[in-house]
């Protein structure tokens, strides 16, 4: 019977054919992310993914970073509503741009390729691209960025890197903010950073206080800024 | 959820291949570690294809293990099946 219109007998066999394809699903985005890549190196720009669970430190680490160091910063903001993130480093003295994703949980490189228009990053300049609270979705979505950061705060408990592994696992730096706290929490840190490194053995792990300023030396040169940190 | 984003990509990589032509069934290639639940592509699947030209396809997924994510082919009705 034709599929189309249900005509023929029922005994008819549908005539199809198969066209292979053998491409990877995501790779629309690939391509998006490649061209943006492509485009942030033609003109210097370091940028980095900064991905966490909601709550653990990432706009605070933007906003001291660019109080502390007199590199050109900028950066590019996801959540799912408002304009708080976005506000906030504008206040701490640097341009941004929010992405207001909706019910979207992660960002993707269209919506970084579409706010690099609007903010026009400096060459030579930092830009950090401020990632949707979400320890699972945003690290399938390739975003054209040189290096990814994620964010755990020991409030969080030293099992999570278990416990997310696929985000873990792609990261090249895993920040451990707030370990002023750690006097009042059942977190043992070095369990939780040789957690860390067991599933992304090259990355730095750094833990820090950003409200203390404990470790943020360590963020700066991993960063490459220490030279240009203020006194 | 990601596998709403995966699919709507999905639809607009067959719809490109496909331009005009009814589409049976689409098969995937899945792995373990790709960080993407079958269920929930599956789901994802039903309510993006609604009103477009995927519409009542079968979705095919292979399993396997490792980090693949791909489309692997499209079945597609013959262009002179309706006589």
């Amino acid at each position: 019977m034709c599929l189309t219109c249900g005509c023929g007998e029922p005994e008819t066999e549908v005539a199809t054919e198969t066209l292979t394809v053998e491409e990877r699903l995501l790779a629309k985005n690939d391509d998006l992310a490649r061209h943006v890549r492509a485009s942030l190196a033609e003109r210097r720009i370091t940028a980095y993914n900064l991905m966490s669970s909601p709550g653990a430190g990432k706009t605070s680490l933007l906003e001291r970073t660019i109080a502390d160091t007199e590199r050109d910063v900028c950066v590019i903001e996801g959540d799912q509503e408002t304009t708080y993130d976005a506000d906030r480093i504008r206040a701490a003295g640097a341009r941004a741009v929010q992405v207001n994703t909706g019910s979207g949980c992660h960002l993707d490189a269209s919506m970084v390729h579409r706010a690099l228009h609007d903010l026009d990053p400096a060459e030579g300049s930092l830009l950090f691209v401020e990632n949707v609270g979400n320890l699972v979705c945003p690290a399938l979505f390739d975003l054209g960025e040189t290096a990814k950061v994620v964010v755990i705060s020991v409030t969080e408990g030293d099992d999570k890197p278990l416990k997310y592994p696929h985000m873990f696992s792609v990261a090249d730096v895993v920040v451990v903010n707030k370990t002023d706290l750690l006097p009042y929490v059942d977190v043992d840190l070095d369990l939780l950073v040789h957690r860390a490194r067991s599933l992304s053995p090259s990355a730095e792990v750094l833990p820090l206080s950003v409200r203390t300023g404990e470790g943020l030396a360590a963020w700066y040169s991993w960063l490459g800024v220490r030279d240009a940190v203020r006194a | 959820m990601h596998e709403l984003a995966i699919i709507e990509s999905l639809v607009d990589q067959v719809a490109e291949r496909t331009v005009g032509r009814r589409v049976v069934a689409v098969d995937l290639r899945i792995g373990d570690r790709s960080g993407v639940v079958v269920a929930a592509l599956a789901f994802s699947f039903d309510v993006v294809t609604l009103g477009t030209p995927l519409e009542g396809a079968r979705l095919v997924v292979d399993e396997v293990p490792g980090d693949d994510l791909a489309l692997v082919s499209v079945e597609l009705l013959k262009e002179d099946s309706c006589a």
